[in-house]
């Protein structure tokens, strides 16, 4: 399966997300690949602790420059050997995570066809390898964007496409995440062009919403009652509006809560930074666990 | 108040549809094997509370659904695949009550109790549609049509469930078509001489206030005139009309048990609307019960017919054109006969017929307990409060009808303690048996068991607490609605398969011995419509009484003219800290001014705050030349 996520706005939390998503998988025991397609900001090594590739790899050898067609495979990296957070060695039952980092100062750039096929012989070849592959693509409508999303159309029906559009829990994003999504030149209207059905298509899109403060959220219970009382009524508004906008509850993976782990040092959470240092909440933990069990289930 | 609708809705649909909702689909059934009524008061249980208590238990609309729904309905799986399970199981329950012409039936079945112990029931005894059935059915179609009104509109469905709610759309107001032509034909008049032992009884009911026999006679006929006289234009369906003629004889209005025998067919013909097609029911079945009203049925019938012409339905715009005439139909009867029984029930100058409890039903079946003529008087007093609802009563008639709920709250042992082998015991186990009488010579062997005192006490109070205008009475009813509800509530199953569930009466009444521990679906429909009821009571604009307005305009004249006075003088210059403070006060005076008539005491509460915060700025003032006023 391929998950290909991404976001109308930045800040969103999506790589982190993404990469917890991808850690939490593999950790249920299934071969995970991670896919940092966001060439302008490629930081998922950063999240996953793997210092050589903070930034992206300066090897030349990323996604980006294979891409390009300047190296003829993109590098690998164990995420469980290489991650300065992890134990270097892939816990009892797992299955593999692998990164396939960015180029440092990557950047975009326009498409040409053959990076199309390049992209599609990447996935065709991961797809064989891994069970699941998630693709962090930049935030809003990007090139990169536009070549996966042609390169998945013609991968064949045996490998199921999801897309996970994550947005932050306010007015503007979800308005946002509705445009990225149902608007012109939006996702939906792109997978027509390529072939789908509308149906297909909102089928295989799920949204998550992330650092989501709900009204009892143990974070909040400082709050005055009187602020508590009015970020109730904006809450319930958001969901109203999250409705009327294709965004609601039948269409959304997972909400992430806030978390300060997630807010002041973006990183995988661990099961020890819940459980030993409790620095992380466990809600956080069980919502990645939520999201990365139900991935791959059918839509409803 | 000590009900909390919300909280008790979401145990009793937690508990239900753990009960009800096992291996992916639902199971019908409880105390009672599946029957048409029991059944629909399964599935009604929960879709009533979602489409008639406003907004705020909404079950169709997934995307929206409040946290505190979605984990009561937990055992029924995700919140998305809620709606479609549901109506899977109303799907089923739509086939399962059709012939295998798809002709939907009302029949008693597991409902229905041999008269004598021991005796067991034929199928064909079996088989006789019910006024129960038929009025709980309407409330259910009416429910499953609504919901799915809104469901569909809710968001992304797929095209194959789409066309299976088509489908289970198209059974429902099939059904409730069927259910709604059962109701105008069971419908009746019954008249009998004043002479006869049933016009007797009638005139001793009515004779409150010593009138000799020919008068009191005389004045019955004026009050009921016009009854009369547009009963005979009640003609659709309705059996009885004919014994009108003798313009000499009393007569009684309301429902019998079922379909009256002799009742014509009703012709569907009226112009088909191609979006909402009808299927013309051919086959309605003979009647067979007897032209003769009986109180409970009638209130039955009135309480399904009502759902008919509540906001919630005329808002959803459900009803296809036949079905709208048809509730035009049964309008008019359900008006002839709640201002036929709510004249009775007013008759009287010193006291009414109400009052003069218990009420006498003009023919008794065999083997019924006189205590439970209290049944009759809590009906006639239901017809009377709807009968009040209908022309804004003041709160003095309404004070007489809460005083005639606490008699009956009492007599029945709902609000007082039992002492061992009272005879009140009765009222609730076994409750009224009715027998289903076909012919007037002889007596049926086949009894509608009726146990739903506490309930049916419960929800007439609610209801007349929901229309009091007065601060006073409503408090007062609230007290009693509270007293009967810690009854009601003690009935729950604490332990065994219908946990959570009703109804378990040897709690609160000792002597019983501990009976069926199944959930009763009977009772707890009943206690899920009080709920509902509890719903509506809360959920209008809270009692004001003119003198805590008068109060509240007294307390804003003042404020107002005081913060005007700092103005004035110059405060605004005293910087930036009496600035904003002043400012703080001038908006609340502005939000207390909007509020002083709906929500007196409120805004009360606000000026006296803004009375405080004024005072201290001018006292802290006064202190500058150390004359601080004490």
């Amino acid at each position: 399966m391929i998950v290909l996520a991404t976001s109308d706005k930045g800040g969103t939390g999506r790589s982190v997300t993404t990469s917890n998503l991808a850690y939490r998988r593999a950790l249920q025991g299934d071969d995970v690949c991670y896919l940092d397609f966001d060439f302008g900001s490629p930081t998922a090594g950063a999240v996953f602790g793997i210092e050589a590739a903070g930034r992206g790899v300066k090897t030349g050898a990323g996604a980006h420059s294979y891409l390009l067609g300047d190296v003829a495979e993109p590098a690998r990296i164990d995420i469980w050997r290489e991650s300065s957070w992890l134990k270097k060695e892939r816990p009892p039952g797992a299955g593999r995570l692998v990164l396939v980092a960015g180029d440092e100062g990557g950047g975009e750039f326009q498409v040409q066809p053959q990076m199309i096929e390049r992209c599609q012989v990447l996935l065709a070849r991961l797809t064989e390898e891994f069970d699941v592959i998630l693709v962090d693509l930049s935030a809003g409508r990007s090139y990169a964007a536009d070549i996966v999303q042609g390169a998945t159309a013609t991968i064949g029906a045996g490998t199921p496409v999801r897309w996970l559009v994550f947005h932050r829990w306010t007015r503007q994003h979800i308005l946002a995440a509705h445009g990225l999504v149902f608007g012109e030149r939006g996702i939906v209207q792109n997978g027509e062009r390529l072939g789908y059905t509308r149906e297909q298509m909102e089928d295989s899109i799920r949204f998550v919403r992330t650092a989501v403060q709900e009204p009892d959220s143990p974070q909040l219970g400082l709050l005055r009652p009187t602020q508590a009382s009015w970020l109730h009524q904006c809450h319930e508004e958001l969901l109203k509006l999250a409705a009327q906008r294709g965004l609601g509850r039948s269409m959304v993976a997972g909400v992430i809560p806030w978390d300060p782990v997630l807010q002041w040092r973006e990183q995988i959470i661990r099961d020890l930074d819940i459980d030993s240092t409790q620095i992380a909440n466990p809600e956080t933990g069980q919502a990645f666990d939520d999201v990365a069990l139900h991935l791959t289930r059918t839509s409803h | 108040m000590d009900i909390q609708p919300r909280k008790e809705i979401l145990n009793l649909w937690r508990a239900a549809t753990q009960y009800s909702f096992a291996d992916g689909q639902w199971n019908f059934g409880g105390r009672a094997e599946p029957n048409s009524t029991g059944d629909a008061e399964q599935l009604v249980c929960l879709l009533y509370p979602a489409t008639a208590a406003g907004e705020h238990l909404r079950l169709e609309t997934p995307d929206v659904m409040a946290k505190d729904v979605v984990a009561a309905l937990e055992a029924m799986g995700e919140p998305f695949e809620t709606p479609e399970r549901l109506l899977n199981a109303v799907s089923d329950f739509m086939a399962r009550y059709s012939d295998e012409d798809g002709v939907p039936f009302f029949h008693g079945g597991s409902y229905l109790q041999a008269a004598e112990e021991g005796d067991k029931l034929t199928d064909e005894q079996l088989r006789v549609d019910i006024v129960d059935s038929m009025s709980m059915s309407v409330t259910l179609c009416l429910s499953a049509l609504t919901f799915i009104k809104e469901y569909r509109g809710s968001g992304r469905i797929r095209a194959s469930l789409r066309q299976k709610i088509g489908l289970i759309e198209l059974a429902a107001s099939r059904r409730l078509t069927a259910a709604m032509v059962g109701l105008l034909r069971s419908f009746t008049v019954n008249a009998f001489a004043p002479g006869s032992p049933a016009g007797q009884v009638l005139l001793r009911l009515v004779s409150q206030d010593g009138l000799d026999e020919e008068e009191l006679i005389e004045r019955l006929h004026e009050s009921l005139a016009q009854v009369r006289v547009n009963l005979k234009s009640a003609e659709i369906g309705t059996a009885g009309l004919e014994s009108l003629e003798n313009e000499n004889h009393l007569f009684e209005c309301g429902w019998s048990w079922g379909i009256v025998a002799g009742a014509a067919a009703v012709e569907l013909d009226g112009t088909v609307d191609p979006e909402k097609p009808d299927r013309t029911e051919k086959s309605q079945p003979d009647g067979r019960a007897i032209a003769r009203p009986n109180l409970y049925f009638t209130l039955t019938a009135m309480e399904g017919i009502a759902d008919l012409f509540s906001p919630t339905t005329t808002v959803s715009d459900v009803l296809s054109n036949i079905q709208q005439t048809l509730v035009q139909s049964l309008r008019q009867r359900y008006e002839l006969a709640r201002q036929y029984w709510a004249t009775l029930a007013a008759f009287g100058r010193t006291r009414s017929a109400l009052a003069d409890i218990p009420w006498q039903p003009t023919y008794r079946s065999q083997g019924e307990l006189p205590v439970n003529d209290h049944y009759y008087t809590l009906q006639v007093a239901g017809l009377m409060i709807e009968s009040l609802a209908a022309r804004n009563s003041g709160d003095p008639e309404m004070d007489r009808i809460a005083d005639v709920l606490a008699e009956l709250a009492i007599r029945s042992r709902v609000t007082r303690r039992t002492g061992p082998g009272e005879a009140a015991l009765a009222m609730h186990v076994p409750g009224l048996r009715i027998r289903l009488t076909e012919t007037a010579n002889e007596e049926s062997p086949v009894v509608w068991p009726v146990a739903d005192f506490s309930t049916s006490l419960l929800k007439r109070a609610l209801r007349l607490a929901s229309l009091a205008d007065g601060a006073k009475l409503r408090k007062r009813l609230l007290d009693l609605v509270d007293e009967i509800w810690e009854h009601v509530a003690g009935r729950v199953i604490v332990d065994g398969p219908g946990v959570g569930l009703w109804d378990d009466p040897s709690r609160t009444f000792r002597s019983l011995k501990s009976g069926d521990l199944e959930p009763s679906w009977y009772y707890t429909e009943r206690v899920m419509e009080c709920l509902t009821m509890a719903v509506s009571v809360i959920d209008r604009p809270p009692v004001v009484s003119g003198r805590s307005i008068d109060d509240a305009y007294a307390l804003y004249g003042e404020a107002d003219h005081l913060y005007h006075q700092q103005l004035l003088n110059g405060a605004l210059n005293g910087g930036s800290a009496v600035r904003r403070e002043l400012e703080a006060v001038g908006i609340r005076i502005r939000q207390a001014r909007a509020m002083v008539e709906s929500r007196p005491g409120t805004a009360q509460a606000l000026l006296f705050n803004v009375l405080k915060r004024l005072a201290e700025l001018e006292l802290s003032r006064d202190s500058q030349h150390g004359t601080v006023r004490s």
